[in-house]
């Protein structure tokens, strides 16, 4: 069918100066103006992934001062600039507790990734976005998802279905490497490809469905007649879609299996660390090639940061409390510093994505990363504007290169155009003041 | 027996005043289900707790209502994956074990291989109430074969029919709104709707939802093309709490409050304005209807004059006033003279019809021409130039008033601006936001105005003005026939307008009597045999 | 009630001895019933903090307080102060310095340095040395009496206000002064003010009876700890007009006679007790005995000024230190035995029936607060029930 719309017009409705969402649908128009995507005759996967690093930045050094295309890059955004067209900085949204109190470094990790605060320490009331989108976009690979951490402990991860069931991460990049490549691994160039018998149930009851249509022709007048044929039309064009999904997937061009990791140490040591994020971003960003997952999480450091630096007893989530903040400099310089690594990991992070060359694009253009903190300034564990930024473009969904800033709005509303940018059927996310149905349109593509 | 002797004095009543002229019909329609109506109808007939998650196509306000647009709208192709979506959803949900055997009339032979006279025997019972009328044999059949094969590849009879209820609810039928003419034996070359498509206007009308079991039985028995029989079922379905639900649904309609859902205002101009604000004074206008019009059986012209409505805590920040009540709603009066009276100075309506950081005579005075008086107010031209208006900073225009005197001195503006500005600027004292105040950058606000030729002082006088317009009444009429119907009325129905208009008046203006005599009469359900009459456009929109 | 009044025509002196004599004696002043019918002004608390004051190099001219941690690792052998000062055995100093019982949740007991202070060792706590503080004069006297403590009190130094006010009483700044997160500006004054916003306590102040806003020598004041949490603005400011209802609970519903005179309000003392809670570490309440408030009414209809009174120290220190835990002691770096012995040190009321010990320190709070309704419990609002029929209130 043609649309003679374009995505704008149907995505956006403009409303007092800040574009919301209408109701609207993503998936057909993407099909048809983003050349990597279904279009092309091929199926370039799409990926989704979460980063994570603990302990907040500092926001006179880290909120740019404008906002829309092209922000200026204040000190502690620096390792972004080289990808600043391909990463999203959204600042100025807050969790908002509804009188719960501020579970120093959870309530805020908890919020964003959930939408809903916790009423007590530790407490999960609702999976986090990566287990949702998971569980729609990540059912036909080998691994749901891959969960990793720098820090060399697995409970550090931010990807729970409950306080029960948390996803816990690998800690060294030689079992990482192992897990992935080991004697299990599937090349996807080679492997069988067997379709998923609902897809074939699915097409059945279309098929059933346009068997109404006769009913409908014989005593429709043209206008209404013309309106239940575009109903019809959407039904084929669902049909074709699954029909791509019964079909082999192209051939990941990109994979290739890298060599083992050195099995070296693991630990809270922060050059250790970004030497082991470093490791297990190329591994991941391979894993990713090579079709053996569509979603991944990672934490660079755990909230209320436990990184440290050789020989200091101080680790980065203690000096945000104790060290002063310089009077001359304005903040605290040694916490500070931890931040600016932090950063630093997350710009070498989405270097690794960028270097793999996928179809036309790179394996940054067809993922959609999550990056996100606990706080939004450490030492009072604000959770006002705690920073968060979107790399990739998921395929051509997500419009890149951009600052948001919320202006108090509900942090979940990001993690509701996120799942709707990546498919999740959902209208609503989130609990109490939190719980918002207005997605953030500058975010769609 | 006392029940049948009350219809039929009634019956008797009716035919004394002045007789009902006999309408051509308007076109049958078939309507897209709102958002809320596919809900409502899921809960019905699959219980409250099913969850119903995604996003609907976007519903077009036409010519004022959405209700008319929904004869107007498709399902595109990323509406129709979303149907889809939910109906495998909803259907996965219905069919789970905690609610299966509620849904289920029977139970399958084998959990493991398919039971098509089982299959069958539920998806009839399910499909009966989303198609709203029984299932035609090849439907039922069709359905239970998807079931079948689907249970032979899962190897689980109640995922099986999982596929098989999906494609129920996913299927036109149950999306769109059909409605079936047939000849009128009563008036022979005439046509009427079908006893099943009339008992969709009834239901939606009056409870927005689709039919229930009794309805679809009555009309299967024939009854509503019985008047006693219709009188019955539109008595039942008038006495029904849930005529709350479908009074809501036609407010939330002509008072465009879907327009809420964008609704946002500048968070340093208005910082009490905030979600739960917008939430409470939909809410709160929306109670204020229902307790007059339906509790207290109340004058529909009262609304525009009553100080009793309903407060919670969040719109106590914004009306300055004490709420005791914690969460949830509590009855307020507002004291004789206090300048809050009737719909106009509620928030729902100052808030929605202003701009994001300034409230909008121009806006008011269009909102209150177009919702509540259905006239026309011609768009503004496209070169425009409102650059005095929207300087709130210029000390020579100090308040709304001046700002938009020097606009309408401009004679391109003029002629639109004088028939809403003035009306507007009755409600000047309320700020974008709704809240009161008595004076703009440091200026007194003056209040008064006139709404065709009439002359009014302040808001509550404005609101008088409304109370005693007879547009006012008449508006109301049309539009409930307009979101009843889903078409503007055409030049055949135009007498019958005017009747109901009439008996509006001789009934106090009292709603529910006015929803009773369009749901028993025979021109409700009239259909033209040709399509052809263009709506009638004059006094309506 | 013949007490109070005999005490206004007295001097002030006189008017704060027996008042003291009377809480001393037990007394509770009676919710104020002579205030004549008049409006009644409701109030929210937008901030609420402790009376800090910048004295520069004079307030700790000794350095501020050691840090648990530093003070454990001071005390070892060269050699394992070295070993447990590397970034690897980090997990390991902690584990120590916890022990025994180790570092466990809110409202947990266990045999440590903070839950049993008088059980362990350490150093003196600094305190303040300089001689200028904010506050309020509590027990009348304009100066220092070494020998002669007024009644009910325990003899302490004065300080004199930054504007030049003399004889006040601040013995919990006296204390605290010269710890890291307790000076002006940093940690627990930021969480003080950023936990009403937050939403985790919430203040009122209501005055009843007032026939003329500027002046009149007769209202009724009460203090309250409502359950419900303010409204804020998306930049967290505090919105006034709210409806925010007092507590049922009589114990947080303090009330007390008060006068305005040319526009600021000040009231005779009275127990106060307030909730305090903040992220999880801290539920406990300021208990403030003989407290009283001095409020600046202003056009704007806001309100500024200072509650004073004196905190039970063993409500604070269980609230505030015990509760929160060694870890806190690092963070805001303090030594819990030598907190809990300054405090006890330096209380200054309320003695002790038996060991003449005084219980309580005098203290004062910044407050702010803005217009709210508030709300007094009626039948209506017990039987108020939510009677939405199918509303979709999303």
């Amino acid at each position: 069918m043609s649309m003679d719309f374009g995505r704008r017009t149907l995505l956006k409705g403009m409303m007092g100066g800040g574009a919301v969402m209408v109701g609207l649908p993503l998936l057909d128009c993407f099909l048809n103006t983003n050349g990597t995507a279904l279009a092309a005759g091929g199926r370039m996967p799409v990926r989704f992934g979460t980063w994570f690093w603990g302990c907040g930045m500092t926001p006179e050094r880290f909120v740019p001062h404008t906002v829309g295309a092209n922000y200026d890059i204040p000190v502690e955004l620096k390792a972004i600039e080289p990808f600043k067209d391909q990463v999203t900085v959204l600042t100025g949204f807050q969790a908002l507790l509804d009188g719960r109190s501020n579970f120093p470094h959870s309530s805020g990790n908890i919020a964003v990734r959930t939408g809903s605060a916790p009423d007590k320490p530790g407490e999960v009331k609702a999976p986090t976005i990566d287990v949702l989108i998971g569980d729609v976009m990540g059912t036909d690979t080998r691994f749901r998802s891959l969960e990793m951490t720098a820090t060399g402990d697995p409970k550090h991860s931010y990807s729970m279905r409950n306080a029960a069931v948390t996803n816990p991460s690998e800690v060294s990049p030689l079992a990482l490497y192992t897990r992935i490549f080991g004697p299990e691994f599937q090349d996807p160039n080679s492997a069988d490809f067997k379709p998923d018998p609902r897809i074939v149930l699915r097409q059945s009851v279309l098929s059933a469905i346009k068997d109404h249509r006769d009913r409908f022709e014989a005593k429709l007048g043209s206008a209404d007649k013309a309106r239940l044929d575009q109903y019809f039309t959407s039904v084929r064009q669902l049909e074709q879609q699954l029909d791509l999904q019964l079909q082999k997937p192209p051939p990941a061009e990109a994979c290739s299996i890298p060599k083992s990791p050195p099995d070296g140490t693991v630990g809270t040591d922060i050059e250790q660390a970004t030497r082991n994020h470093k490791l297990m971003a190329e591994l991941l960003a391979m894993a990713l090639a090579c079709n053996q997952t569509k979603v991944f999480n990672v934490v660079f450091s755990d909230s209320a940061s436990s990184l440290r630096r050789t020989g200091s007893s101080t680790n980065h989530h203690q000096l945000t409390h104790e060290e002063q903040i310089d009077p001359a400099l304005g903040y605290q310089p040694q916490a500070t510093w931890f931040v600016e690594q932090s950063l630093a990991a997350w710009g070498q992070f989405v270097a690794t994505l960028a270097a793999v060359k996928e179809g036309d694009g790179t394996l940054l253009d067809n993922t959609l990363v999550f990056a996100q903190s606990d706080t939004q300034f450490a030492k009072t564990h604000s959770v006002v504007g705690i920073p968060v930024m979107i790399a990739g473009k998921a395929g051509g969904r997500v419009k890149t290169g951009i600052h948001i800033a919320g202006n108090g709005d509900p942090i979940s509303r990001i993690g509701l155009t996120v799942q709707q940018i990546m498919g999740v059927t959902v209208d609503k996310w989130g609990t109490q003041s939190m719980q918002t149905g207005k997605s953030i349109g500058e975010l769609i593509a | 027996m006392r029940r049948v002797i009350a219809f039929a004095t009634l019956a008797l009543l009716a035919g004394c005043g002045p007789s009902e002229p006999q309408s051509s019909g308007g076109p049958p329609a078939i309507r897209r289900l709102t958002e809320a109506q596919y809900r409502q109808s899921i809960a019905d007939i699959f219980g409250p707790d099913i969850k119903v998650s995604g996003r609907f196509d976007p519903d077009m306000r036409t010519d004022g209502l959405l209700a008319v647009g929904t004869g107007r709208v498709t399902v595109t192709p990323s509406g129709f994956e979303q149907y889809e979506a939910m109906a495998r959803n909803i259907a996965g949900q219905a069919l789970d074990e905690k609610h299966r055997d509620a849904a289920m009339p029977c139970k399958p032979a084998s959990a493991r291989v398919p039971d098509d006279a089982c299959a069958a025997q539920f998806l009839g019972r399910v499909g009966r109430l989303l198609f709203r009328r029984p299932l035609l044999e090849s439907e039922l059949k069709a359905q239970v074969e998807v079931a079948n094969k689907a249970t032979q590849t899962l190897g689980n009879f109640y995922s099986g029919l999982e596929f098989g209820l999906a494609g129920l609810i996913a299927a036109p039928e149950f999306v769109f709104r059909e409605e079936d003419p047939e000849p009128d034996p009563a008036h022979p070359g005439s046509q009427r709707l079908t006893a099943y498509s009339k008992a969709q206007r009834l239901s939606f009308l009056l409870w927005n939802t689709a039919p229930d079991d009794e309805l679809l039985a009555a009309a299967a028995r024939g009854e509503l093309n019985d008047k006693a029989g219709l009188a019955r079922q539109a008595d039942r379905l008038i006495a029904s709490p849930r005529l709350n639900d479908g009074v809501r649904a036609f407010f939330s309609d002509m008072l465009s409050f879907d327009a809420f859902d964008d609704l946002a205002k500048d968070s340093v101009i208005y910082p009490k304005f905030n979600i739960n604000v917008a939430n409470d004074a939909k809410e709160q206008t929306l109670r204020t209807i229902t307790d007059l019009l339906i509790t207290q059986h109340g004058d529909y012209r009262d609304l525009f004059t009553t100080r009793k409505t309903f407060l919670s805590r969040p719109l106590g920040l914004v009306y300055r006033l004490p709420v005791e009540t914690r969460t949830g709603f509590e009855p307020h009066e507002f004291a004789e003279g206090d300048p809050h009276a009737g719909l106009l100075t509620e928030i729902s309506f100052l808030a929605l019809h202003s701009h994001p950081g300034r409230s909008s005579a121009t806006l008011r005075g269009k909102a209150v021409r177009e919702l509540l008086l259905c006239q026309i107010v011609p768009a503004p031209p496209a070169n425009v130039n409102f650059s005095i208006v929207q300087d709130t900073n210029n000390p020579q225009f100090k308040t709304a008033r001046d700002r938009l005197t020097a606009h309408r001195s401009n004679p391109t503006c003029a002629g639109c601006h004088k028939i809403m500005d003035p009306i507007g600027l009755g409600l000047e004292a309320f700020d974008g936001a709704g809240q009161f105040r008595d004076g703009e950058n440091g200026a007194p606000i003056d209040a008064s105005g006139e709404i065709d030729g009439l002359p009014f002082k302040d808001a509550a006088s404005l609101g008088n003005a409304l109370h005693d317009d007879p547009a006012t009444p008449a508006c109301l009429v049309t539009d409930i026939y307009r979101y009843a119907s889903g078409h503007d009325p055409v030049p055949g129905e135009k007498d019958w307008m005017g009747y109901l208009q009439k008996q509006f008046a001789a009934d106090g203006y009292r709603l529910p009597d006015l929803l009773r005599r369009i749901a028993v009469s025979d021109d409700f359900y009239r259909i033209s045999p040709t399509p052809s009459g263009k709506p009638v456009k004059e006094a309506t929109r | 009630m013949i007490l109070v009044q005999t005490a206004r025509s007295e001097t002030p002196a006189a008017h704060y001895a027996l008042a003291l004599a009377a809480i001393g004696a037990g007394l509770m002043l009676p919710a104020w019933s002579t205030a004549s019918a008049g409006t009644t002004k409701g109030f929210v608390v937008t901030a609420m903090e402790y009376a800090t004051h910048d004295g520069g190099p004079a307030d700790c001219p000794g350095g501020l307080a050691m840090s648990s941690k530093d003070y454990y690792l001071q005390n070892l052998p060269p050699a394992e102060r070295e070993r447990l000062s590397k970034g690897e055995n980090v997990k390991e100093l902690f584990k120590l310095l916890y022990a025994p019982g180790g570092n466990l949740g809110p409202g947990k007991r266990t045999h440590n340095q903070c839950a049993d202070p008088t059980d362990f060792q350490g150093p003196p706590l600094p305190t303040i040395q300089g001689a200028v503080a904010d506050g309020m004069n509590l027990d009348g006297r304009n100066e220092s009496t070494p020998g002669d403590a007024a009644p009910n009190t325990c003899a302490h130094q004065k300080f004199t206000s930054p504007t030049g006010a003399p004889g006040i009483d601040n013995q919990f700044w006296r204390a605290m002064g010269c710890i890291r997160g307790y000076r002006p500006d940093a940690d627990i004054v930021k969480y003080q003010n950023a936990n009403i916003p937050g939403g985790e306590y919430t203040v009122l102040i209501e005055l009843t009876g007032v026939d003329d806003i500027r002046n009149d020598p007769d209202v009724q004041v009460g203090i309250y700890a409502s359950p419900d949490r303010v409204t804020v603005d998306a930049a967290q400011n505090v919105l006034p007009d709210s409806s925010l209802s007092v507590p049922d609970d009589p114990r947080y519903r303090a009330v007390a006679h008060g006068r305005i005179v040319d526009g600021v309000l000040t009231t005779d003392p009275t127990d106060v007790r307030l909730k305090y809670k903040s992220q999880g570490y801290v539920d406990t309440d300021y208990y403030i005995k003989g407290a009283r408030l001095r409020l600046e009414l202003k056009p704007d209809g806001t309100a500024k000024g200072m509650l004073g009174g004196y905190y039970d120290v063993e409500t604070f220190y269980d609230g505030f230190i015990r509760q929160a835990q060694v870890v806190t002691s690092v963070l805001l770096s303090y030594t819990c035995p030598g907190v809990y012995g300054a405090l006890n040190n330096l209380a200054d009321a309320y003695p002790d029936a038996k060991t003449g010990k005084c219980t309580a320190i005098s203290t004062a709070f910044r407050l702010e607060a803005i217009p709210a309704f508030i709300i007094h419990p009626t039948d209506k609002t017990k039987t108020a029930q939510d009677t939405t029929q199918g509303a979709v209130n999303r």
